[in-house]
């Protein structure tokens, strides 16, 4: 019975991870027609070019929060979907619920009912005037905003953006079939107006209202090319842009001046959206297939349909659960017996390790990046490196803790990375300083990595911590062999740190002309690597024990989390409200945090001490 | 105490230990002063010192309690003294010459490296801007900090003599008389900050003191102002210098500012058959090339404002007369004479470039002591880890 026991748990546990992560991974909301075809559609937005399903994700993340809409029905439309519905029945995306607003002066400003937190286009349409009021009113200045302006701001921007959104896809139309007529009519007059400018500007007879149709239409494709509408229309041979930007649909339009006819895929989009308004299913294929076709050659599809699989699968948030599981089945086996658990949490962990690693080489492939290229992706990366020494640690003592203490680093990055994601599109562009520089990527790998190995040295002296004060299970061998996990951790996060932060000088050498300038990011990493050097010349000194070496890990986290964050809020108004803002609350809290730790491993044990064995 | 007492103090860990932690609580609480002093000051005040007056953290309020309350700390110089006074000490005592100890011998022959370099550094380099507008030509460098006060001979047809006085000379009162010099200065005010307005415009205007020049023939006086940290600003030092025959015979005073710069004809006077002109300015240093701007590139990503790369082209003329072109781009700077340019601003529609012009002779030193560092850790921390895993097994 035991023996079969055995074998069953860890198959069930297995069998219950994969299930979840399918169930996680599989596509949720019903798909409609030709969505699958739809959101690999490249279009360039922000300099990058990216799948529709992209745009729809991040713009929904930055409407509601989320990347999926529920409707009033109940029923909950893929992103994809949703944006479908903005490109071609703008009048039907009006009235889903796309806007979350929180804020109570907000939703009174709108005569909400109460506990209404979800607004459509339509609900926010009567109270325009008063919100343009409002922002009209708003600084300039983000440090002194306070909550109702942040709130405030978050909204004209969303309304701004899904007002961009409606209008990439068709110019000024009410329905979708006078948008082609529409497109006809331009077609039809670019040819004799620009005769008849000819004709006017050498003097000649020309016909009025011909020219005055072609410079009223111009006219306001012009107003329209101006805004920040997706680019549809890639460059060509025929109309090539000396820095690869597409046209968008008012570029597009002025474009047809000089290619006589409209372009194909401008053409496209228009009878997608006729087709959906007719709800003709042949045309709308046809029309799919046109845009596609045309597409392709403009950019690899391959490219598009990882970066869609890559947002469908969400492989962080699948390894951050992960992580959740390998770390809740070791403290299990910690409480019913290691024989039984330990070995599924170690391959949960090195599951998770798979998935977290496979993640940030397509990211890596998608970018043409090296890995760390952001703040967002640092915190991917941090957690990646925390796990593979973790890992290592795992492979040498056996006993849990690795898988412990790799899962809580893995888990609590991957939470970081994803509130810095905040709606954004996270494989954005890079600014030129930060662009490709060989001394700049080994730089921020090592500087990363450096935070990896404090933050594992932290959370190995976070366990020993709390199994001295809380449990009886810290005898005299878990707690030395915790403490060489530690010295050797911290020994890995000097060399990290150091090389770091020397490559780091070499780079603002080459850019700046100074090997070190003294800003507060490079004191931060030089403050991690004057903590190590005393810690190990303390160690030495015969200053620091057992117990000094696992307080002074644990002041290593507080070192760490102020070099990775707390140096870029010095520059973001340290007088203001900014100062105040949810991530300055939550780093000042981890560091209360270490600070309680610390004080906990300075008191004696609240257990009576086990007996050495 | 005997010298043996002696070298074992100051080869001490603790010693070790007690200056980093100093160098850890300099470096933490000087970041924190730079969010209202910048860089360059909180440099002077707290790096560039033997003892500093550290203040408390203002935690967003520099003129609370808690920033007036300071604590005496190690400044950057004795630091860096005291780090190497302590390496060079423990260095024979410690550092075997043995493949064991290599490692460690390595690393702390870096860090003394890198300690010498930072000094010198902080004293030799020396930097400053060198705006080119396009189709325009640049010899000298300015700096953003330091100001000059000169006397210019334009009584030579080919060629002007300058008389230059470094801004530390200007003390309110202070007379400057010196056989090298044709004239003699007598500075009725000198203010480190200060606006320069009209008298018109202003009821509450403070008296003018010229009696010469710009600022009478414009009705100007200056405004003293309160020192500027910004980093986007400059202070504009402003003075009334009076001049004076070597008899002492008074030929006026005139109001100069740094702000009263080439964009203003020159505040000319003659004397004794030869003509000067005055101006107090930013410091300057010449080139011994001359750069040409053929012209600028900035691209950005399609459909953004983000930056994708800078180039300046330029045409480098050797002092011999010899030209040709050079391309200076983000992250990848011309190295000539002893000069590094960077590439490090432009003016708004690609009409001018800014270089960042670096002498500095130790520019090497980082570069030995970060290879000597790279090299001991690699050797030290892949033996410790064989070692580790071989008793492991």
């Amino acid at each position: 019975m035991k023996k079969s026991l055995k074998k069953t748990i860890p198959l069930l546990i297995w069998a219950a991870a994969l299930s979840f992560i399918i169930w996680q991974c599989w596509p949720k909301a019903g798909q409609g027609l030709g969505v699958d075809y739809f959101k690999t559609l490249p279009v360039q937005q922000s300099g990058r070019i990216k799948p529709l399903d992209t745009v729809a994700r991040t713009a929904l993340l930055s409407f509601r929060g989320k990347q999926t809409l529920k409707l009033d029905n109940g029923s909950t439309l893929e992103a994809a979907t949703w944006l479908l519905i903005v490109a071609t029945q703008p009048r039907l995306a009006d009235t889903f619920p796309i806007f979350r607003i929180d804020h109570p002066e907000l939703t009174s400003l709108m005569h909400a009912h109460k506990g209404q937190k979800y607004f459509s286009f339509n609900d926010l349409l009567p109270h325009f005037e008063a919100l343009q009021l409002a922002f009209r009113g708003l600084s300039e200045n983000a440090a002194t905003e306070n909550a109702y302006e942040k709130a405030l701001g978050l909204l004209h921007k969303n309304l701004s953006y899904y007002h961009h959104l409606v209008h990439s896809f068709r110019p000024f139309s009410e329905n979708a079939s006078d948008t082609l007529l529409e497109y006809s009519a331009w077609q039809a007059t670019v040819g004799p107006g620009i005769q008849a400018i000819q004709a006017q500007s050498q003097n000649k007879p020309f016909d009025t209202d011909t020219l005055e149709r072609f410079m009223v239409l111009a006219d306001r494709y012009l107003e329209l090319s101006k805004n920040e509408l997706l680019g549809l229309v890639p460059p060509s041979a025929a109309l090539p842009s000396d820095e690869g930007k597409w046209a968008n649909v008012g570029q597009a339009l002025l474009d047809t001046i000089i290619r006589q006819t409209i372009d194909p895929i401008l053409w496209g989009y228009a009878e997608l959206a006729a087709a959906a308004e007719a709800k003709d299913g042949a045309l709308f294929g046809k029309a799919l297939d046109t845009l596609s076709s045309g597409l392709e050659a403009a950019y690899a599809p391959w490219r598009l349909k990882l970066e869609v699989l890559f947002n469908q699968l969400m492989p962080f948030y699948q390894a951050m659960g992960l992580y959740v599981l390998a770390l809740t089945l070791i403290c299990l086996s910690w409480l019913f017996g290691r024989s039984l658990l330990e070995r599924p949490a170690q391959g949960i962990m090195a599951f998770a390790f798979i998935i977290h690693t496979l993640s940030i080489i397509t990211r890596m492939v998608l970018q043409g990046r090296p890995p760390v290229t952001s703040l967002y992706a640092s915190a991917l990366f941090v957690g990646w490196a925390a796990a593979l020494l973790s890992l290592g640690i795992e492979r040498i003592y056996k006993n849990g803790l690795g898988v412990a203490v790799g899962s809580i680093v893995g888990f609590a990055t991957l939470l970081i990375a994803h509130h810095l994601s905040a709606g954004e599109d996270t494989l954005e562009m890079v600014r030129a300083v930060l662009d490709a520089n060989f001394w700049l990527s080994t730089h921020v790998v090592m500087v990363t990595l450096g935070y990896s190995a404090m933050f594992l040295a932290g959370a190995l002296a976070t366990v020993y911590v709390l199994r001295r004060s809380f449990t009886r299970s810290l005898d005299k061998q878990t707690a030395e062999s915790l403490t060489r996990m530690v010295y050797g951790t911290l020994c890995f996060a000097l060399l990290f740190s150091f090389i770091g932060t020397l490559l780091g000088g070499i780079w603002a050498d080459q850019s700046w002309g100074r090997f070190w300038g003294w800003d507060p990011k490079e004191n931060g990493a030089l403050l991690i690597v004057l903590w190590g050097a005393l810690v190990l010349h303390a160690r030495m000194a015969g200053m620091m024990a057992e117990r000094g070496l696992i307080l002074a890990a644990l002041f290593g986290n507080i070192l760490t989390s102020w070099s990775w964050f707390g140096t870029n809020m010095l520059g973001v108004g340290l007088h203001s409200y900014g100062f105040m803002d949810a991530a300055f609350i939550a780093l000042m809290g981890f560091m209360l945090s270490q600070l309680v730790l610390m004080a906990l491993g300075c008191l004696p044990s609240l257990r009576a001490k086990p007996k050495a064995n | 105490m005997t010298l043996k007492a002696l070298t074992k103090a100051c080869s001490s860990l603790r010693l070790t230990v007690v200056l980093l932690a100093f160098a850890m609580a300099l470096v933490l609480f000087s970041t924190l002063e730079q969010v209202h002093l910048g860089i360059h000051e909180v440099q002077s005040r707290y790096f560039a010192q033997w003892i500093t007056w550290m203040p408390l953290p203002h935690l967003g309020n520099p003129d609370g309690w808690l920033h007036s309350i300071k604590l005496p700390l190690l400044g950057g110089y004795t630091l860096g003294v005291g780090l190497l006074i302590n390496l060079l000490a423990a260095f024979p005592r410690v550092f075997k010459w043995r493949l064991k100890k290599l490692g460690i011998a390595l690393i702390h022959g870096g860090i003394i490296t890198l300690i010498i370099s930072g000094f010198i550094s902080a004293l030799l380099q020396e930097e400053g801007q060198l705006w080119i507008p396009l189709n325009g030509e640049g010899h000298y460098s300015e700096s953003t900090y330091d100001n000059e006060l000169v006397l210019i001979d334009e009584s030579a047809e080919n060629f002007d003599t300058v008389y230059a006085l470094a801004e530390a000379r200007l003390k309110t009162g202070a007379t400057i008389t010196d056989n090298s010099l044709p004239l003699h200065f007598h500075i009725k005010a000198f203010y480190p900050n200060a606006a320069i307005g009209r008298i018109a415009d202003n009821p509450d205007a403070p008296e003018s003191l010229a009696d010469q020049g710009a600022a009478l023939k414009m009705g100007l006086t200056a405004f003293p102002q309160p020192l500027t940290y910004k980093e986007a600003e400059r202070n504009a030092a402003t003075a009334y210098i009076q001049i004076m025959s070597k008899e002492g015979e008074d030929l006026g005073t005139w109001l100069v500012s740094n702000i009263i710069d080439e964009r203003f004809p020159r505040q000319r006077f003659s004397h004794e058959g030869r003509t000067y002109s005055l101006a107090l300015r930013f410091k300057r240093a010449y080139l011994p090339i001359t750069l040409k701007l053929t012209a600028f590139t900035h691209t950005t990503y399609p459909g953004t404002d983000i930056p994708k790369s800078f180039m300046s082209t330029l045409e480098l003329i050797e002092p011999t007369g010899a030209a040709r072109r050079v391309d200076i781009r983000m992250n990848e700077p011309l190295r000539t004479h002893g000069f590094t340019f960077y590439q490090a601003s432009f003016a708004p529609g690609e009409t001018a470039t800014m270089l960042q012009v670096v002498r500095n002779p130790g520019w090497i030193g980082p570069y030995a002591g970060v290879g000597l560092v790279a090299l001991g850790l690699f050797i030290h921390f892949g033996l410790s880890l064989g070692r580790f895993l071989g008793s492991r097994k």
